[in-house]
């Protein structure tokens, strides 16, 4: 079974990213929203390993909710 | 009042009395310099040095003040090697590798990265030193040499432009006066008279933001206790929603750098009270410090269309303007000043076709377009143009914490490196197979050079003039002056030269062309090539 690779697989990260945000450019919010979908499902083929996916899911998802809570922690008042 | 009251001045000069004022002078002159910036300077000082005689009008009548560019690369520092200052700057100089990057109020970073990520080389990745102290270097050897006239308080109000020469009228003090030279090299900065006064554009985009720069000097006692490191910020809570910026300069000088946003009262930024805040916020509420330099800016990312214009050559800002993100602009600047001054070098000896000057254009629009490019993007990211941007922003940066996948695309400045010129047609393409080591129009690696009685570094044997760069025994024949490499293994790795190998490199330490076996003829034609004589 594939494990996920969560080390740096590719270069050319900026010009990726340029092209990512570009795309975007005039979109509404719902308009961006479906095209991030599509993006998402065509990688998700791209990769081609529904395991890998489905590890992969799991591993955003913890990252995210981490942050979300950290994040509302946060907005307690210190010192 | 003086002139410019409104500038900090760091060292008052004498205002000069022109020779023309009173008859004399010298009728046309080769080459007249306008600017007295680091760029000017730097351009006035590599002509100086070829022996020609240089003159440099500049309105000022002192060094500002202002710490303006900070952070020196590697490459401008061999430039200021060879221009015999470089180890004066990297003394003073405050040495830098590592950056690290803050989101919100974390206290750990997110990322941090190291600038040198080749080692055993002469200069370090960056040095960060105030840019009066890198004029005053230049100045102090300037104004040694014979064959250089620097006339300050002489502010260029006038150019006519002829087909082989250009005419300028000079408003001093004194009274008005013209010039007329060969050559004009502009260097005159982002709002360059003499690119406004020949009518030329400056395209581009305009970045609706305004950053504050806040320079102190830290007072108390734990003035050294922080580390010499670039430290970023995204969201910070002492500039929230904006980034920021911290960085060490000599003398316990501290570049601080705020991003404001577009609707925000100038003037009333930069008071003292308004920005006290920011840096207690910043470095803590105890921190005691007094104010070097307060500035406040917003960047454009433009450039003209071509910079060599007849006689007048555009050099640095007032040919290409970069946000300050990645410190593209005095870097790229140097970079520059050193194309262009062997070429013109070469020009006025004969040596080379005027041509050889349209090549500053092809090879320094490159330069400019990869600067423009990277700090467009960096840009970009910081200041994220809408809420799908700003969601990629804080998604790899949410990422990066965590996962090391996400980090290569942050993008807090993606630091100068040297332009490789791809297709510059100075550059003979390579014939035999090469695994590594600089390819033609790529710019030379530094190594250590101890072999054959040599004591030193790779880069200064190489020097400012063609050279041949041999690794092996028998160097070929050549009229050109060679630099023979024994068993020096880090330079021969690094040039991919295990089994001998010729380079031929250019003034500006450029490699033209090379070759595992050279030979007589190889090496001519290449050399026609690279001095212009085949465009």
């Amino acid at each position: 079974m594939s494990a996920v690779q969560a080390n740096i697989r590719l270069g050319r990260h900026d010009d990726i990213y340029e092209r990512l945000v570009k795309m975007h450019d005039g979109l509404s919010e719902d308009d961006s929203r479906k095209l991030n979908a599509k993006l998402i499902l065509a990688l998700i083929n791209q990769v081609g390993d529904a395991d890998v996916i489905l590890k992969l899911f799991d591993m955003v998802e913890a990252n995210h909710s981490g942050i979300s809570t950290s994040k509302s922690n946060n907005e307690d008042p210190k010192q | 009042m003086p002139p410019f009251p409104d500038i900090p001045k760091y060292k008052l000069k004498k205002p000069s009395v022109a020779p023309e004022l009173s008859g004399a002078g010298k009728g046309l002159y080769p080459f007249i310099i306008v600017g007295s910036g680091p760029i000017g300077l730097a351009t006035a000082l590599d002509l100086a040095r070829k022996g020609h005689h240089v003159t440099v009008l500049t309105a000022f009548d002192f060094i500002a003040l202002g710490s303006k560019a900070i952070c020196f690369a590697k490459q401008s520092l061999d430039i200021l090697d060879r221009l015999g200052i470089g180890e004066r700057v990297v003394e003073k100089g405050v040495i830098w590798n590592v950056g690290k990057l803050f989101w919100q109020d974390k206290p750990d970073p997110v990322y941090q990265f190291d600038m040198l990520t080749v080692r055993n080389q002469k200069n370090p990745g960056f040095v960060n030193i105030q840019q009066y102290y890198i004029e005053e270097y230049l100045l102090d050897v300037l104004e040694a040499m014979d064959n250089v006239d620097i006339r300050w308080g002489n502010r260029v109000s006038g150019i006519s432009v002829k087909s082989d020469s250009a005419i300028l009228t000079v408003a001093s003090k004194a009274g008005e006066y013209q010039l007329e030279a060969r050559y004009i090299l502009a260097c005159d900065g982002s709002n360059s008279f003499i690119r406004e006064a020949m009518g030329l554009s400056f395209e581009g985009r305009v970045f609706e933001d305004n950053f504050l720069i806040a320079d102190i000097k830290f007072t108390g006692t734990d003035a050294e206790k922080r580390p010499s490191e670039r430290w970023f910020w995204f969201d910070p809570p002492f500039c929230p929603g904006g980034t920021a910026l911290l960085h060490k300069q000599p003398d316990d000088v501290w570049r601080l750098d705020f991003q404001l946003g577009w609707d925000i009262d100038r003037e009333a930024v930069i008071k003292p009270e308004n920005v006290e805040p920011f840096v207690r916020g910043m470095l803590g509420e105890h921190v005691e410090f007094q104010k070097e330099w307060y500035s406040v800016y917003t960047f454009q990312c433009r450039r003209m269309e071509k910079f060599v214009h007849g006689p007048v050559v555009f050099v640095g800002d007032s040919a290409h303007l970069v946000s300050p993100f990645g410190a593209r602009g005095a870097n790229g600047g140097l970079s520059d000043a050193e194309n262009i001054v062997w070429k013109l070098d070469k020009i006025l000896s004969g040596t080379s076709p005027k041509s050889l000057l349209e090549t500053y254009n092809h090879e320094r629009i490159a330069g400019a377009d990869e600067n423009i490019l990277n700090s467009t993007r960096s840009t970009d990211f910081m200041t994220p143009k809408n809420a799908q941007s700003r969601a990629f922003r804080d998604a790899v940066l949410e990422l990066s914490s965590e996962h090391e996948f996400a980090r290569p695309f942050i993008n807090s400045g993606r630091l100068s490196t040297p332009t490789p010129y791809h297709d510059s047609p100075l550059s003979t393409a390579d014939s035999d197979n090469w695994k590594s080591g600089p390819k033609p129009g790529h710019p030379c690696v530094d190594a250590p050079l101890n072999s054959r009685g040599k004591n030193g570094w790779l880069l200064q044997q190489l020097g400012d003039q063609f050279k041949l760069l041999h690794f092996g025994p028998d160097a070929p024949e050549t009229e050109l002056p060679v630099v023979q490499v024994g068993d020096d293994e880090v330079a021969i790795e690094r040039y991919d030269a295990m089994d001998g190998a010729t380079y031929l490199i250019r003034p500006d330490q450029v490699v033209a062309a090379r070759w595992k076996r050279a030979s007589h003829a190889r090496i001519c034609e290449a050399y026609q090539r690279a001095i212009g004589n085949q465009l």
